[in-house]
């Protein structure tokens, strides 16, 4: 083991490390449906393979006196079936030395959950489709020799903190009147016991989605965001029909900026409405769009994360130590937590090598919550929303999803049990 | 693939209820599907020792208290009071060793600043302040640091750990000579033995392990 071998946490990571809990692990899971079912042995080996392309995931997070930092370890994932519920907690007490990611599979499905201090989606989707890649090419040697399955960066630039990177790029820039909402709308109802998750896989065809979404004139986001919004407005008490609803959606900011960064580089936008009654799924999908467009102008989006950034550039808070850092940065997460209603994660398409399609049926993604997280996904022609809920009422996701099968769109469903 | 008749939704895998309106499925023509996820066991509450162990000390603290106070009327020593402080140690130190049961030089080393406490309680309780202070509290801190001496030649998860930990032991070390030059006292032969410990423990550290400590330091004091 090289012991000089570490890295600073990036700033994303902190929040992370300072709020997570047992129900929300702050994991998240990326999953590959292969179409037929996953030998552990072959799984095991590309995972070897993997580790070996990406090492900045090789790593124990640590706690230093005045910041967490991540070790390099010589420690090897093993491949193991599936037994726990996705996105578990990966960081703790009990896992002190134990690999902060997890690769697991079920039938003909291949998961990988990871801490989320360690990458985002992007990262893990590609790290996910490496382990894929590599495990095509030891089953179907000699078919698949010639594909790539990640981008051509080096160590450094994967390692690279791509916050501290691109700092001080809003420099001058002003962000303008922030529309700043103090009390937004919750789902209303209990949680879960035994700090459960409920997850739903959500497959539904894309040109069907992507139709209703251009006949309105928005994206496919903003189409599925505006729906969900009315799908919580229809399921609010008449007396909290005021307040407002806010959906944050992560935005990938190598979009952005030239990173190629493997750790995590995203930041979130907000977009909030009061309904007044009339709204449609077309005028409030309009409103969803314009909003979603206005926040991703680049220079807010640089004021924005250089605002992040800032505060930890401040010697007076380097100085302080984490014990105390960590309660702060918690309370700060939680207060953050309150202002939004649901998160939405569109990752995209989701791109691989031609010659690996045949063999693959599809992806899915989960990420943990405390409240209601869907991410987005498609493959092909099928559109993936992974759901994970930390609410007892399901009253909510059923209008939603009824709204798409009363439009004639098959809606297939897939969930976990859980215990009421 | 099950169709839920109420929600109008496919339903995937083998779940007996639709996830949507917990309204029970019927079988269809093709049947249940395999399960689509593994069904998860999911509450793993605190170990049944760690219970036993809080309620074994705290009924010993209810009981003797009541003894203490309102059974026994004549003029006796108050015993519940180190019942009370020993569980104060006890219960604390228990939670400490389930939850951080990966880390032995950390664990030692907490065991040490709670059983130094401990002893140095005792001896105030039962008047053998100068036994506890000066010979069992410099004992315990120089086996922690031998303890740790060994581990951080272990090459394991946590030896960089006991390395930290001496690091520690030998501040607590010069602390204590520290208070003892200013109140000008002269230093007690177990702690002046405990010296001896700490410096050649930590000279063999600079020596054997230099690098790495330097390494250890620069991590966790990184701002």
């Amino acid at each position: 083991m090289d012991y000089s071998n570490w890295y600073t946490v990036d700033n994303v990571a902190k929040v992370f490390l300072a709020s997570i809990n047992r129900r929300d692990t702050r994991a998240f899971r990326v999953s590959c449906t292969l179409k037929e079912p996953v030998d552990p042995e072959i799984l095991q080996q590309a995972l070897d393979m993997a580790v070996e392309e990406r090492p900045q995931f090789q790593v124990f997070i640590r706690r230093g006196v005045f910041w967490h930092y991540m070790e390099h370890t010589d420690e090897q994932p093993k491949v193991t079936e599936e037994h726990r519920r996705p996105c578990p907690i990966m960081y703790g007490y009990e896992k002190r030395s134990k690999l902060h990611y997890r690769v697991t599979y079920f039938g003909r499905r291949i998961n990988l959950d990871m801490f989320h201090a360690l990458t985002d989606g992007n990262g893990g989707f590609e790290f996910l489709n490496i382990i894929v890649g590599n495990y095509l090419q030891i089953k179907y040697p000699g078919k698949l020799d010639e594909i790539t399955t990640h981008k051509a960066a080096s160590a450094d630039e994967l390692a690279e903190d791509s916050f501290k990177q691109f700092y001080g790029k809003s420099k001058g820039m002003a962000m303008g009147p922030t529309n700043k909402v103090k009390k937004v709308y919750h789902i209303h109802g209990m949680l879960l016991p035994y700090d459960q998750l409920q997850f739903f896989e959500v497959h539904m065809p894309v040109d069907e989605i992507l139709k209703r979404s251009k006949a309105a004139e928005v994206s496919l986001s903003s189409y599925i965001g505006a729906k969900l919004m009315m799908a919580i407005y229809q399921d609010m008490p008449a007396l909290s029909r005021s307040k407002p609803i806010a959906i944050s959606m992560p935005v990938n900011l190598r979009k952005f900026f030239p990173s190629e960064t493997a750790r995590n580089f995203f930041n979130s936008v907000t977009i909030t409405h009061v309904f007044e009654g009339g709204e449609t799924v077309e005028t409030l999908a309009k409103m969803f769009d314009e909003q979603l467009k206005s926040e991703l102008d680049p220079e807010k989006i640089a004021v924005r994360m250089d605002n992040y950034e800032k505060i930890e550039q401040l010697m007076f808070v380097r100085l302080v130590p984490l014990f105390i850092k960590n309660p702060v940065v918690a309370s700060g997460a939680k207060k953050q937590k309150n202002t939004i209603t649901a998160t939405v994660s569109n990752l995209g398409k989701i791109d691989v090598p031609q010659e690996m399609k045949p063999y693959i049926e599809g992806y899915s993604s989960f990420c943990s919550t405390s409240t209601l997280f869907m991410t987005l996904g498609t493959y092909e022609n099928d559109l993936t929303m992974g759901i994970a809920s930390a609410y007892n009422n399901t009253s909510m996701l059923r209008r939603f999803l009824q709204g798409f099968s009363s439009e004639g769109i098959d809606v297939t469903v897939y969930a976990t049990e859980v215990t009421r | 693939m099950r169709k839920c008749s109420y929600c109008k939704v496919n339903i995937g895998g083998n779940l007996k209820a639709c996830p949507l309106c917990q309204s029970k499925l019927s079988a269809g023509q093709a049947g249940p599907e395999e399960p689509y996820f593994p069904k998860v066991v999911h509450h793993k509450g605190v170990s049944i020792l760690l219970k036993i162990l809080v309620f074994v000390v705290l009924a010993a603290v209810i009981g003797s208290r009541v003894v203490d106070t309102r059974i026994i009327k004549t003029e006796h020593y108050h015993f519940s009071k180190p019942i009370i402080m020993y569980a104060a140690v006890v219960l604390p130190t228990a939670y400490t060793f389930y939850k951080n049961h990966k880390s032995i030089p950390m664990i030692i080393f907490r065991a040490m600043v709670i059983a130094c406490c401990t002893v140095a309680f005792t001896g105030l309780m039962f008047d053998i302040m100068e036994l506890a202070v000066w010979v069992i509290v410099p004992l315990i801190v120089a086996a922690t640091v031998l303890a740790n001496f060994v581990f951080c030649f272990v090459d394991v998860g946590f030896s960089e750990d006991s390395l930290i930990c001496i690091l520690l032991n030998v501040i607590i070390g010069f602390t204590a000579e520290f208070y003892f030059m200013i109140r000008g006292i002269e230093m007690p032969f177990w702690w002046a033995v405990n010296k001896i410990i700490c410096m050649t423990t930590f000279v063999a550290i600079v020596i054997f392990k230099g690098r790495r400590l330097y390494i250890e330091l620069v991590k966790r004091l990184n701002i």
